[in-house]
């Protein structure tokens, strides 16, 4: 395997990264954290924080609607960069503001800001909101064995899905309905799914659908056969004539 | 140029580089797309003295594989997922090609992915790789050696090498 080669591989498999990351708005944010953080260091300073109320969108994600805007500290937030008008926003997490909300010729939108990704969805007022823009994301695990023997003989296929999803069921050999729920990680809050998937290997069809039943995304996942814990922890791979 | 101009114009500039990167770091584009963000709002405070240096890019590229080092794993780290493909056929398209090749990536241990990533794919030198990943030139050497030890191992490649050899 030379380093030409290697090179080669790691170009193939580089995707198109998407959608550019608006510069101004992560600015703007980096400038946010950082005053943040000198005024944590030393200043009390007291915000005086105005409660507004969120505009009438359901978003599953984001467990709080109403927010915090306008604060003496961060006059700014009352408009965006562009110059819309700011609504609400989630309050300040860890890194900064998750999640603002603003009016855009007479819709609500709610945009997520940094430190993730910007992404927006609108609603008229009133209406349920989903951000369709969370991209489906499944893999699949287990069985899983170790130098012991059998460690887990549940095959899954899970991931997160679109906000508002209400179901997702994976089309294979048999369609398997997956139980839904929300958890928060690194990113924020998510709304996973998780699906036993059985005796069902090969590739797998996974569907996140709203409460009408449209599809909202689809992606395809391989179901294994077996898979191995090495003593690392990490999986290692063996071919389906060695699985116990 | 303010610092505040150079900021912009590097995020511009650099962050589909940076993206790509991240893309292969994290396997998940929405994933990378958070990094680099991060990894740039990181970067903002010191970003003046930086830049009088400029070393912008070595110093954003440190933060984000440092911040995807640091990156607790996602909540379902006790399942154990196995996304690498064991019957694999032979390799027909682009695109099945580069799933491979971010499967067998996915399958190492970060550290060692970093270090493939930094190596062969941004063109870093071996020094400085290992002033990205915090480590000595001895450590960057080892970590690269056991990666493709194991990508070279990797079932989803196989058909890959397979050919190679036969060339």
């Amino acid at each position: 395997m030379s380093d030409t080669h290697v090179r080669e591989l790691l170009r193939e498999a580089a995707a198109d990264p998407g959608p550019d990351l608006d510069a101004g708005a992560v600015l703007l944010a980096a400038k946010r954290r950082t005053r943040r953080r000198t005024a944590a260091a030393g200043f009390a300073a007291v915000a005086a924080v105005i409660v507004v109320a969120a505009p009438v969108v359901s978003l599953p994600e984001v467990p709080t609607l109403s927010g915090i805007a306008g604060s003496p500290e961060e006059g700014e937030l009352g408009r965006l960069p562009d110059g819309r008008s700011l609504l609400a926003q989630t309050p300040a997490q860890q890194d900064g503001p998750r999640l603002v909300g603003y009016v855009r010729d007479g819709r609500n939108c709610w945009e997520v800001l940094a430190p993730v990704s910007p992404r927006t969805a609108c609603a008229p007022a009133g209406e349920s909101l989903v951000r369709t823009s969370e991209p489906l994301n499944a893999v699949s695990s287990g069985p899983a064995f170790n130098a012991d023997g059998v460690a887990d003989t549940t095959r899954r296929v899970y991931g997160y899905a679109p906000g508002g999803t209400a179901k997702v069921h994976i089309i294979g050999g048999r369609t398997y309905e997956a139980r839904a729920y929300q958890a928060g990680d690194e990113h924020g809050s998510r709304s996973y799914f998780l699906a036993e998937v059985g005796d069902d290997t090969g590739t797998l069809t996974v569907e996140a659908l709203d409460d009408q039943g449209a599809v909202l995304a689809r992606t395809q996942v391989m179901a294994l056969p077996c898979s191995w814990i090495g003593a690392d922890g990490q999986p290692i791979q063996r071919p389906a004539p060695e699985c116990p | 140029m303010t610092s505040e101009d150079d900021f912009t114009a590097f995020v511009v500039a650099r962050q589909r580089a940076l993206r790509r990167s991240a893309a292969l770091l994290t396997g998940d584009p929405a994933l990378a797309h958070d990094l680099v963000q991060t990894a740039l709002i990181k970067a903002w405070p010191r970003w003046r003295q930086v830049a009088a240096s400029g070393g912008q890019e070595a110093y954003a590229r440190r933060i984000m594989v440092t911040t995807h080092l640091s990156w607790r794993r996602r909540s379902w780290r006790k399942e154990s997922p196995s996304e690498a493909l064991p019957d694999i056929g032979a390799v027909a398209s682009d695109a099945d090609l580069a799933h491979c090749v971010r499967q067998a990536l996915l399958s190492l241990p970060r550290r060692q992915r970093a270090a493939v990533v930094l190596r062969y794919f941004d063109d870093l030198t071996e020094q400085q790789t290992a002033d990205a990943l915090g480590c000595s030139v001895g450590t960057v050497k080892s970590q690269t050696s056991r990666a493709l030890q194991k990508l070279r191992a990797h079932p989803a490649l196989a058909d890959v090498w397979h050919e190679e050899a036969a060339r």
